[in-house]
């Protein structure tokens, strides 16, 4: 098993340090391909939102968007007539843009979710240069709600170095694997190889150890079926809260029983 | 001096420092058993020197060039490398960041943005201890390569890219050169005229805040004035890399080509809709970002780029080109036959030209937002044109027409407006126009 390259990380007291990847998990980062493939698995494929997105009075992006497909907008969507429509607003504090780092930390949230659902991390991280809102409440109060529930996911995920999360949506699945160092997240991503490896090795074969063999790390799978949330009624926001907090119930700290693939038609 | 180019349907992406090692000789005879022969890998700087002057071309598994390179001559493929700076945090070591002058780059980084707006913080080009750290890995990297190149090795072409910095939002911060814009004023006091300002000095008045207030009196002024200068001082760059790096690090062997980013004006020849460029800045990867010097929104970029995602979301819908004129003389621009120009009351000379080209040509151009009338020297345009239009009445208002040389130029009566339903209204009046050129 070979060794990867230096990766730089930021350890507790926020100094960058590298640590060296093991090869055998060497997934490239999430691309913003394989967040698309995600957010559809997740069940946002026609889930609809218009952003407004303004600084010092002055609108810069204003958007429609329906699942991934987004069209851009000339003016403020609220003066449309009769408009009550998911929505987010997020404006720039100041006369000036976000200046960001190149290398900076994301939340999780932020690495999972496309624009513009990754905005709304700002949001509830209570970052000053922005002012995100949304409306309706509900939607707001269910975003949080989500956002609670993935911050407990990450909790228990630091608990372990490795851990494949296996999404299932309606039509389709993606694995993603996340490499945690002393509870501090240094990865995510996914490849063809992986999902691959995963049918091939989780099709025929109901030992999970062999997940554990392949890595040569103690790894958690963490099948995360929508499928079974999805004929609730109810938007894809709270179905995933649902299905987030059930998968926490159920994995606990043990490793998923096999049975839970066959379930999942592996 | 130059290798052939391979056809763009032989050529494709393999990030040797993406792969495991063990994985490169199968994935190279894979990319080789689907019909391609030449691959394009990057060589980031940032991987391969973790620590300043400390370069790891051997060390790390991934990170072996001449394993590398030996591996991809041995299934018989060739590569283009692609150096330089790219909208990739791989792109910089770790201590680049931590020197002074910071360039601001707009719009999405590559793997890095969640979309929407921001500004990213990277390394400056001007910044003398980059530049000097990255003269030293190239030559480290050289030294290497050179023993790779055609035709004994399989490196066909070199690029190095500095198109990141056509779109740095920070050039002319601390101090940077103003030679252009002292020459094309001569005297602040010239300078001070045409903005309505009162500075003492070009420095002051092109620092952070000096420009934020030439924003506010004239904004398709000043970002003009800014783009342009911008530009001088990345030629100077480019001259300086030529001068002192380039033949001396790579030999002769390889293609070796520079990239400023800029683009080519033979794409505009397909596009209908076609922009005034100066609010507008492109970014490598493709994207368009208003022009905010140092980072401050002015309304009139703002409302340029809203037009341009709304005309591009459009006529991508459509299949309608979409592009921008030549900023500045000297480039060529042949443009469609038809074109609808998105423009306000300024046009550069550069463009101008180009546009009195077209028309020269037999062309024709609608402008839905009136006729520009002012160029970057506050002169009238001289469009040759007299008093009264030809009114023709469309479905959504009046057009005026006018022959100029062998093409027409038409003008809307009325405001047009930006309000949701203006594609279908250019879109109207662009049949109109069409009927009575060809009657159909």
């Amino acid at each position: 098993m070979g060794e990867g390259p230096l990766l730089p990380f930021n350890d507790e007291r926020g100094c960058v340090r590298k640590m060296k990847s093991i090869s055998k998990y060497f997934t490239p980062p999430l691309m913003s391909g394989d967040r698309d493939r995600l957010y559809e698995c997740l069940g946002f494929g026609e889930f609809s939102l218009w952003l407004l997105e303004s600084c010092d009075g002055v609108i810069l992006h204003s958007r429609k968007y329906i699942g991934l497909t987004e069209e851009p907008l000339l003016g403020d969507p609220r003066s449309l007539k009769g408009f009550h429509h998911p929505f987010i607003s997020c404006e720039f504090l100041g006369e000036r843009l976000k200046k960001s780092p190149l290398i900076s930390e994301k939340t999780l949230w932020e690495e999972l979710f496309p624009f513009p659902i990754s905005l709304l991390a700002s949001a509830l991280t209570n970052k000053t240069e922005l002012r995100v809102e949304m409306t309706p409440v509900g939607l707001w109060i269910d975003f949080k709600r989500l956002w609670e529930v993935l911050t407990l996911f990450e909790a228990r995920l630091a608990n372990s170095e490795l851990n494949l999360l296996w999404v299932q949506g309606k039509n389709a699945g993606i694995p993603i694997l996340f490499h945690y160092v002393r509870r501090k997240r240094v990865r995510l991503g996914t490849s063809k190889e992986l999902e691959e490896t995963g049918e091939r090795h989780l099709k025929n074969s109901s030992d999970i150890q062999q997940l554990t063999d392949l890595f040569r790390v103690r790894t958690i799978f963490y099948p995360l079926d929508l499928r079974s949330v999805a004929s609730c009624d109810g938007p894809p926001v709270r179905n995933l809260t649902r299905a987030l907090e059930g998968l926490l119930q159920k994995s606990g700290t043990q490793e998923v029983s096999p049975c839970s693939f066959q379930e999942l038609g592996l | 001096m130059g290798s052939p180019e391979a056809p763009e349907g032989q050529r494709i992406n393999f990030e040797y420092s993406e792969t495991a090692l063990a994985d490169w000789s199968d994935k190279l005879r894979t990319i080789k058993y689907e019909g391609h022969n030449t691959i394009r890998s990057h060589v980031f700087w940032g991987v391969h020197e973790q620590l300043r002057s400390i370069w790891d071309f051997s060390r790390s598994p991934n990170l072996r060039l001449e394993k590398f390179f030996s591996a991809v001559q041995k299934e018989g493929l060739c590569i283009d490398l692609l150096l330089g700076f790219f909208s990739d945090r791989r792109t910089f070591p770790l201590w680049t960041f931590e020197t002074e002058k910071q360039a601001l780059i707009g719009g999405i980084m590559q793997e890095e943005g969640n979309g929407g707006f921001s500004l990213v913080e990277v390394p400056s080009i001007h910044e003398k201890t980059l530049w000097n750290g990255f003269l030293a890995f190239l030559e480290e990297l050289g030294s290497i390569v050179s023993l790779y190149q055609f035709p004994e090795g399989p490196i066909r072409n070199i690029e190095v890219h500095f198109g990141m910095y056509c779109s740095d939002l920070n050039a002319l911060s601390g101090g940077s050169g103003l030679e252009a814009l002292r020459a094309r004023y001569k005297l602040v006091e010239r300078m001070n005229r045409v903005y309505q300002t009162a500075f003492k000095d070009f420095d002051f008045a092109f620092s952070e805040r000096g420009m934020k207030l030439l924003t506010n009196k004239r904004p398709w002024l000043s970002c003009y004035d800014y783009r342009m200068q911008r530009d001088q001082l990345l030629d100077s760059v480019i001259e300086r890399f030529q001068r002192e790096a380039l033949g001396r690090i790579f030999s002769s062997g390889s293609g070796i080509s520079i990239f400023k980013g800029r683009k080519k004006g033979a794409a505009v020849s397909k596009c209908a809709v076609v922009f005034e460029p100066v609010f507008l800045e492109s970014s490598v990867s493709g994207k368009c970002f208003p022009c905010f010097p140092y980072g401050y929104v002015n309304a009139p970029a703002a409302n340029a780029f809203r037009l341009w995602e709304y005309f591009k979301f459009h006529c991508s819908k459509n299949e309608i080109g979409l592009g921008s004129l030549p900023l500045f003389e000297g480039d060529s621009c042949p443009l469609n036959e038809w074109i609808t120009l998105i423009c306000g009351p300024y046009l550069s000379r550069g463009s101008f030209r180009c546009l009195v080209t077209h028309l020269e040509g037999g062309g024709h151009i609608f402008f839905p937002f009136g006729l520009p009338k002012y160029d970057e020297y506050m002169d009238c345009l001289d469009w040759g044109l007299k008093a009264n239009f030809i009114q023709y009445l469309a479905d959504f208002g009046r057009v005026g027409q006018q022959k100029k040389s062998e093409g027409t130029i038409w003008v809307t009566s009325d405001n047009v407006g930006l309000t949701e339903d203006l594609w279908e209204r250019v879109r109207f009046f662009h049949s109109t126009m069409k009927e009575v050129v060809f009657g159909r």
